[in-house]
């Protein structure tokens, strides 16, 4: 148990170590220095050698990312280079967006697609659950992005329920939060549902056809009980895995989500400060959203083996 | 009257008839064997009976037990059946355990369906269930998950799940086929003890003829999912009148020492079982008969009152069990 939690916690830090070198050096070599683009294209290059001093870019890149960690790890995400602004702040209003929309389109998700993915296996040779792996089907085939956008058409313009973008903030009022986070979560869950369905759908199809499952029926379960009894612990096994990996696809499709509904999240912030090449800020997000995978991984781990004493805690 | 009757049962894939028109009866308390080679529809046709048959097959004819037709019952009354009344003990004990449970939950889990006992209650009764199937130390053990367990231990868990209800009729299907040859023999007389213990009857499936002829009372010859002949144990042993039987006792007989064959040859029935929906017309056993006739391009009636045989030309002498066979070593 022990030598289990040691040996996964160094894991995690070698990932996130690794990923912050990787991280550093990508946009280290990327063109365009950040003095040089905050202050366009007119600036003399004494203004713009100044203000590199300023930001202390002419520090060499090593003693550059060694601050860079300093910072992360007594967590003082330090300023940004445009605006001069602490960044934590920044970064923590927009996670206030994105991780109740990251969290959201994942119960959207859980809730397409385990009842689709458990009727579509139990009615597999019937034209109900046909029908349903087939609207799975679709729903993988549209990008979260113009799901997005025929949401706005109908939910929010022709039909005006919803608002089509932006984002009342919490403070203001926690339904208009919400209600500015329908939408979005919807497209965001809704293909990640139909992708997620798919393997409920054959994971539930394993376990009908288990030889336990048999027994079950044999002790006089009905197929439903034995289903409850036997089938969710069975068929999560591969499901988990499945989701471990589909929360990272979530993030990925909230960056673009945002986009489409101007959510003032995490997304769209990395995407402005990119473009301003806000380079400490860029580090910084991308680091969260790293560190957020990571966890996510030793999650799923974790609960593997909850699942599954076959896997155990030694090994 | 017989505790289970089973008539004219037959089971279909896609149209083609995987067991065809079987018949046999159980009286309480009897062990019954049904043997034949792989193929010949033993298994489907205990799956018939438990009614959990594989999607897609259905059973037709007729399976009574004490007087209710089983074939017509809701899955609703029958699953109340199933585990109290009948209970079946599969060949695969490596699969037919969840992996993810204890086995003593699963055991209690088959006291609880049918009982309406308290969770603790269950639990007693499983602790004492589980000393009977060979577990010595039960609070421990049924608290192991199955891939603990070996083989062995794993179909004991299967036995004490199938007569934790104390039921009637126990099926079993090749309940040591999957095991260590060394381990057979206890897990068999376990089965049969726990059988007479609770004066439960005991229909087992095997391909063994050794199996089946040392625990059961009478025996069904089943081929091509069809029963060709069926008689009390000595009955078959000795004056067996279906030359598919009697080919089958040879082999066994062969392998002794005490067959006719030469050292080093083991006896075979000549020719292979044909593929599913591949068995001849009139006779299933055509073919791999040596006396085979232009009368067995049409079925055999069964004949006989407490010695049945479906055969145009049975044997009748007992004195001589091997003139029909063709003996000899592999591919003769």
């Amino acid at each position: 148990m022990v030598r289990f939690a040691v040996r996964r916690l160094t894991t995690v830090l070698l990932t996130l170590w690794a990923a912050s070198i990787l991280v550093f050096t990508v946009l280290n070599i990327l063109p365009g220095t950040p003095a040089q683009v905050i202050l366009g294209t007119q600036a003399t290059p004494a203004s713009v050698r100044a203000l590199t001093i300023k930001l202390g870019l002419n520090e060499p890149l090593v003693l550059q990312y060694l601050h860079w960690m300093q910072g992360l790890l007594t967590l003082h995400l330090g300023n940004s280079y445009i605006s001069g602004q602490p960044i934590a702040p920044e970064l923590g209003a927009a996670l206030e967006v994105t991780a109740p929309l990251v969290v959201l389109g994942l119960l959207v998700g859980l809730l397409i697609a385990v009842p689709a993915g458990l009727v579509s296996a139990v009615h597999h040779r019937k034209a109900s659950g046909a029908a349903l792996a087939a609207a799975t089907q679709v729903g993988i085939a549209i990008p979260n992005f113009v799901l997005g956008i025929l949401l706005i058409i109908v939910v929010a313009v022709y039909l005006k329920w919803l608002p089509a973008s932006g984002f009342t903030p919490w403070s203001s009022s926690v339904g208009g939060a919400l209600q500015s986070l329908i939408l979005p979560s919807v497209s965001l869950g809704l293909v990640e549902g139909a992708i997620l369905a798919r393997y409920v759908r054959t994971a539930v199809l394993g376990v009908l056809r288990a030889d336990y499952l048999r027994t079950a029926r044999a002790k006089g379960m009905r197929t439903g009980q034995a289903l409850v009894r036997h089938g969710i612990r069975n068929a999560a096994v591969p499901v988990v895995t499945v989701l471990g990996l589909e929360l990272s696809g979530l993030i990925i499709g909230a960056v673009v989500i945002e986009a489409v509904f101007t959510l003032p999240g995490v997304g769209s912030l990395l995407l402005s400060s990119v473009a301003n090449r806000d380079l400490i800020l860029v580090q910084d997000i991308v680091m969260l959203v790293a560190t957020v995978v990571v966890l996510t991984n030793l999650l799923v781990d974790i609960l593997y083996r909850v699942i599954d004493p076959r896997i155990g805690l030694r090994s | 009257m017989s505790l289970l009757e089973v008539s004219q049962l037959t089971v279909d894939v896609q149209g083609i008839p995987v067991v065809s028109d079987v018949r046999f009866a159980i009286s309480a308390g009897e062990r019954l064997g049904l043997i034949g080679e792989s193929g010949s529809g033993k298994t489907i046709t205990a799956l018939a009976i438990m009614g959990l048959l594989p999607e897609g097959l259905r059973a037709r004819g007729s399976v009574v037990l004490d007087g209710t037709e089983l074939l017509s019952l809701s899955e609703r009354r029958l699953s109340a059946v199933r585990g109290s009344r009948i209970a079946m003990v599969f060949q695969e004990p490596m699969t037919a355990l969840d992996p993810l449970m204890r086995v003593g939950t699963q055991i209690t889990d088959a006291i609880r369906i049918h009982e309406r006992v308290g969770r603790r209650a269950a639990r007693d009764r499983m602790l004492q269930l589980m000393p009977r199937v060979g577990f010595s130390n039960p609070r421990e053990q049924s608290r192991r998950f199955p891939h603990q367990l070996s083989g062995g231990q794993r179909q004991r868990i299967v036995i004490a799940i199938a007569i934790a209800c104390g039921p009637a009729l126990i099926l079993a299907d090749e309940p040591t086929t999957a095991l260590d040859v060394t381990v057979q023999a206890q897990v068999l007389a376990l089965l049969q003890d726990l059988v007479q213990d609770q004066g439960s009857a005991l229909l087992l499936i095997s391909h063994d003829l050794a199996v089946v002829s040392s625990v059961c009372q009478r025996i069904v010859v089943m081929y091509g999912g069809r029963v060709v002949e069926s008689a009390s144990t000595p009955e078959l042993l000795t004056r067996p009148r279906h030359p598919y039987t009697q080919a089958l006792l040879h082999t066994s007989r062969g392998i002794g020492g005490n067959g006719d064959t030469p050292a080093g040859h083991l006896p075979t029935i000549p020719g292979s079982v044909p593929e599913l929906g591949r068995f001849p017309s009139g006779c299933v056993f055509r073919g791999r008969c040596d006396r085979e006739q232009d009368r067995c391009l049409e079925a055999p009636p069964t004949t006989g009152s407490d010695h049945l045989v479906a055969c145009w030309f049975p044997l009748t002498s007992p004195s001589d069990p091997t003139a029909a066979v063709t003996t000899g070593g592999v591919g003769a």
